[in-house]
């Protein structure tokens, strides 16, 4: 084993403080000479600092009390939650207005998207049963 | 002072184990905390699993009063319990469902976007850290979450300090290669 591998299985050690002082003091002059060690010490203060991206849920994080996780997390994901439900609702009543502006054209018309995103395409295989106020399928088959 | 705190908490168990039910409470909060959090990783942030484990920890803490023999510190008999449930835990699991592409409608400039950009780092770091062999899993997670030292760590794991040692350099080289992709290649190098 080289003096570089030796040196690199300490690492991990050194960097958690639980080298002897005298083994630390090589290994550090170690690092000081030896610029590939220096580059395996760097990748992994790297990769332990990664490790600290694993956030636990706020109440299980050091000092922080059911009350605080409470204030300061909930309000922020609350208001997240709530742009993107009224952005929904948003769309839900366009697409409620296209549907009925759909209905209330005479057959044969072409028909083309004004506010929603829905393509036309989606619209003409969406089956007709799920359509609110839809005619029964079989009325729309052999009532005309 | 770590000295001070073992005496500390065994005075404060031999009279919570008296009947002394503010002595128990008071190591109630002193390791509720630290237990919870460790089972919480343990299980990969399981909350509610991290709650029941705590909760049979200190309710076997409880029932083997009598029984206690203070080896080490109170806190690593405390987590070696967690450990063990947390271990029992997971063995029940059943796999879980692959969610497939369920994020590819999210948009990434969103607030809520870099919300779940943030947490996609968070449950990489945290699969990675869950994949890792038990022996290693336990040792990083005690080591680099809860800073403790290698000789109480052995205590709790229940094997020697070079063990220890030679686990958490194991985990860090495998978690190194499975978070590979999330390494700044010009990162970490120097001149």
């Amino acid at each position: 084993m080289s003096p570089c591998d030796l040196a690199r299985m300490y690492l991990t050690a050194l960097a958690d403080g639980e080298l002897p002082e005298e083994e630390a003091a090589r290994l550090e002059a170690h690092l000081i000479d030896c610029a590939d060690c220096r580059r395996e010490s760097a990748q992994l203060g790297a990769v332990l600092g990664l490790a600290d991206a694993w956030q636990l849920p706020r109440q299980f994080q050091t000092g922080v009390t059911d009350a605080d996780a409470r204030k300061q997390e909930e309000p922020r994901l609350m208001d997240l939650l709530l742009t993107e439900m009224r952005a929904l609702r948003e769309e839900v009543v366009s697409l409620r207005a296209e549907i009925a502006e759909v209905r209330r054209e005479p057959r044969g018309t072409r028909y083309t998207p004004t506010t929603s995103t829905l393509t036309r395409e989606s619209v003409r295989h969406d089956p007709p049963s799920l359509l609110p106020y839809a005619p029964p399928i079989e009325a729309d088959l052999f009532g005309r | 002072m770590g000295q001070e705190q073992t005496i500390d908490d065994d005075s404060m168990f031999r009279a919570a184990a008296g009947g002394d039910a503010s002595a128990f409470a008071e190591l109630l909060s002193r390791h509720r905390e630290v237990v919870a959090r460790v089972a919480c990783r343990l299980v990969g942030g399981d909350w509610s699993a991290a709650e029941d484990i705590a909760q049979e920890t200190f309710l076997r803490l409880w029932n083997a009063a009598d029984r206690y023999e203070a080896r080490g510190t109170l806190r690593s008999y405390l987590l070696t319990v967690a450990y063990r449930l947390a271990a029992d835990y997971r063995r029940r699991q059943r796999p879980t469902t692959d969610l497939g592409d369920y994020d590819r409608h999210i948009d990434f400039s969103s607030d809520t976007g870099r919300l779940y950009e943030t947490n996609a780092l968070s449950n990489a770091v945290r699969d990675a850290v869950l994949e890792l062999p038990d022996e290693q899993r336990a040792v990083f997670i005690l080591s680099h979450y809860e800073g403790m030292k290698y000789r109480e760590i052995a205590d709790v794991i229940g094997c020697p300090i070079g063990t220890v040692a030679s686990r958490k350099f194991q985990a860090v080289q495998t978690l190194r290669e499975r978070l590979a992709p999330y390494l700044d290649s010009t990162e970490g190098v120097m001149p």
